[in-house]
């Protein structure tokens, strides 16, 4: 009998436990758009994020939907054109504008838990800043790095913690490496530099020429004036080391950043310059990479001007508009949840390589492969966004090419450029 | 009782009891669903995009449903004082051009060759259609590999041949050659279908034509000038519209080959459409390139056509 007591009291705790909870929280369904999840080294960790989120809090449904990198925008488009929601989304800093622009997104700070809202680092949600307000949540970030190979590097005879810190010594580090590997047919690249006119190798030129001490962008959203100083000699030394690079063979002219990452993991490329996360298609040629792969920051002095800036790339949230309130609680609950050392740790040190952005995660270590290239995120400076970013930034890529390969003069390059740019900026 | 017959004994024409009546109706009937699809799915969304070309419309105004802005013909006028719509018409011009011309010569030779039936003609055939059955978008990416620099196919082969002083031949990364190289994969993967059409054209030309030809004298020249190709003369006319068609609207080939660069050199007006409307996420100046576009694709096969039956009459 008393068996039978205890059994029906449970049975009676559990259903009003599980009323109670019915009560605080009506389920909730989050349409959360994901790119990573096309991509193999990624798509585990989030797909047992989700799950083990959606465990803990079981009112709340994650509906992932995997979209492909190269086509978010339009996706997002069709899919609210056709009636559908987008909640969440992973993306990265340069879709900002076209998002707002598109009134598809609304402030973090008016859906997440203010008191964690507050834990991200400023400098990172500064970068995030568009139209008047900051339209994104870091997940993590990073700026750009030398990936090296330690093995080609030591085979050289050459110390891979001594990476140089001049302009100077970084051809000198460039030329006894490509002496020393001149006849040896495996290695194809001694020092990667992307050339292809995609929207990604913009970014990755803009930040060499930030390194280099040059400024794209007024505060104001408006095409820096690239004839003055320190521009004009930035842009310069800038074209100047590609066309180096290129004429020299160091570097392969017009590939992307994912064939320097496959050539990379295969052991052909010595060093190249990547964001930190391009490491998880690295590791997905070889699963030993960690073995040969160390980072260092680009040289602290890039030039005339150069003094070891750097500009911030982040995979950041972006909230959806329209929400109700138990998409908000169940958006702020996620992010939290995403964003803990606990959960983020094991992917920030073996997938997808980056630093923590939020204070809360200060404890988290860094990865060895990345601890070279952390002292290099102390000099960030803040990108001003604008909606033709993604252009913008593409033609300093056709500048590059037009100089460094097709024989342009260099007013001509520069002149073309700033043509280009300010038609993009001006529409 | 009143008839509908009248006075002078016909039938009025919303009288269906005529056969005649019956039968327009009935065609009418079978009619209708090709004319509302081509309506729906052709028609409006041409008039559409024409519309939107004239006015300021992006991401919000199709998201929130929002009509776009009159904007005074800026989008294109926008275009055309950039030298962007000039740049791309040429461009394309070119491309089309050259490779029409150069499909046509190749598929036309190999059509002769395989008519005279050599050995192994019929593997020849099929083997030819491996690059036709390809998609595009894969015979791009087998491209960019055979040109890479400085693992690539073509850079090995140009530095046998120049005996090892050019060892940096990236054809895609000039601009001066870029385009050829398109030209180069869009005929590889063109000619085929070319060939075969005109070889089964061919083959429809009477022999006895020809064998009284050669008795009579006509030589070789003679008789494809002045036999051949008159009686083809309805096939050549759809597969080379057909190939218009096909070159004006190539984007595959130029988005895995080069993106439209290097430096514009291979940015057509499909490449241009793209990159305003969904890089910079400018619908109405998209727009604006796809009605030129059409516009001119729509004049290049009129004058073909017109040119053909003119030769033709």
């Amino acid at each position: 009998m008393k068996r039978l007591l205890a059994l029906l009291l449970a049975a009676v705790m559990l259903s009003a436990a599980g009323c109670a909870l019915a009560e605080e929280h009506a389920p909730v369904t989050i349409r959360y758009y994901n790119y990573a999840l096309s991509e193999t080294a990624k798509a585990d960790w989030w797909k047992n994020t989700v799950a083990s989120f959606e465990a803990a809090n079981p009112w709340v449904t994650i509906e992932s939907v995997t979209v492909d990198y190269n086509s978010m925008i339009q996706t997002f488009t069709n899919d609210l054109g056709s009636g559908m929601s987008v909640d969440l989304i992973l993306g990265e800093i340069s879709w900002i504008p076209a998002l707002v622009d598109g009134e598809f997104i609304q402030q973090p700070k008016d859906v997440i838990d203010p008191a964690f809202y507050d834990g991200y680092y400023d400098y990172v949600l500064d970068q995030m800043t568009y139209a008047g307000g900051v339209y994104a949540v870091p997940h993590y970030y990073t700026n750009s790095v030398v990936f090296i190979n330690k093995d080609l590097v030591e085979a050289a005879g050459m110390k891979a913690d001594e990476f140089p810190t001049t302009l100077d010594g970084l051809k000198t580090w460039i030329e006894t490496l490509a002496a020393f590997y001149k006849d040896s047919g495996k290695v194809s690249t001694i020092f990667g530099l992307t050339t292809a006119e995609v929207p990604a190798t913009g970014a990755n030129i803009n930040a060499i020429f930030n390194a280099f001490g040059g400024q794209l962008l007024t505060d104001d959203g408006k095409l820096a004036d690239l004839k003055a100083e320190p521009n004009a000699t930035a842009m310069a030394e800038m074209l100047d080391f590609y066309k180096y690079l290129i004429a020299n063979g160091y570097t392969q002219e017009n590939l992307k950043l994912k064939d320097y990452r496959a050539a990379f993991g295969a052991g052909n490329v010595v060093a190249y310059v990547d964001s930190s996360w391009g490491y998880a298609q690295i590791g997905e040629v070889d699963g030993n990479a960690a073995n040969f792969t160390v980072t260092a920051p680009l040289p602290t002095v890039m030039g005339t001007y150069g003094q070891g800036n750097s500009l911030v790339e982040s995979h950041c949230f972006l909230i959806g508009d329209g929400l109700d309130e138990g998409q908000k609680e169940a958006i702020s609950l996620f992010l939290q949840y995403c964003t803990c050392t606990e959960n983020l740790e094991y992917y920030l040190n073996n997938i997808g390589l980056a630093f923590v952005a939020h204070e809360g995660m200060a404890d988290c270590p860094v990865s060895p492969i990345l601890a070279g290239a952390a002292q290099g995120v102390s000099h960030v400076q803040r990108q001003t966004q604008i909606g033709p970013m993604v252009s913008v930034q593409k033609q300093l890529a056709t500048m590059v090419l037009d100089y460094a390969v097709n024989g342009a003069s260099l007013e001509d390059a520069v002149n073309s450029y700033i043509t280009e740019a300010e038609y993009y900026i001006d529409q | 009782m009143r008839s509908s017959i009248s006075a002078a004994g016909r039938r009025p024409f919303w009288d269906l009891r005529s056969r005649k009546r019956q039968d327009l109706l009935f065609c009418l009937c079978l009619l209708l669903p090709a004319v509302v699809l081509c309506v729906a799915f052709i028609l409006i969304p041409i008039v559409d995009s024409v519309a939107m070309s004239f006015t300021t419309y992006k991401i919000a105004n199709l998201t929130k449903n929002r009509p776009g802005e009159w904007n005074d013909f800026a989008n294109y006028t926008r275009l055309w004082k950039a030298g962007k719509l000039q740049s791309a018409i040429g461009i394309t011009a070119r491309f089309v051009g050259i490779t029409v011309a150069l499909t046509f010569v190749v598929g036309m030779t190999l059509a002769l060759i395989l008519n005279t039936q050599p050995r192994g003609a019929r593997f020849l055939r099929s083997v030819m259609m491996i690059p036709w059955v390809i998609p595009t978008v894969i015979a791009g990416l087998l491209w960019a590999w055979i040109y890479a620099n400085p693992y690539g196919l073509v850079q090995y082969l140009v530095s046998v041949f120049t005996g090892g002083r050019v060892t940096d031949f990236g054809m895609l990364n000039i601009k001066g050659t870029a385009l050829w190289g398109v030209i180069i994969a869009g005929l590889w993967k063109q000619v085929p279908l070319m060939t075969l059409l005109l070889l089964a054209g061919m083959q429809n030309v009477p022999d006895d034509l020809l064998e009284a030809a050669e008795i009579d004298g006509a030589g070789y020249l003679t008789r494809l000038i002045h036999i051949l190709i008159p009686y083809m003369r309805s096939v050549i006319a759809v597969s080379v519209s057909m190939c218009i068609i096909e070159n004006f609207k190539q984007y595959p080939l130029f988005a895995t080959l080069t993106n439209g660069g290097p430096v514009g050199a291979t940015t057509t007006l499909a490449v241009l459409s793209y990159d305003e409307a969904f890089v910079n996420n400018n619908y109405g100046s998209g727009a604006a390139v796809t009605t030129v576009w059409l516009l001119v694709m729509v004049v290049v096969v009129l004058l073909f056509n017109l040119v053909f039956r003119r030769e033709k009459d």
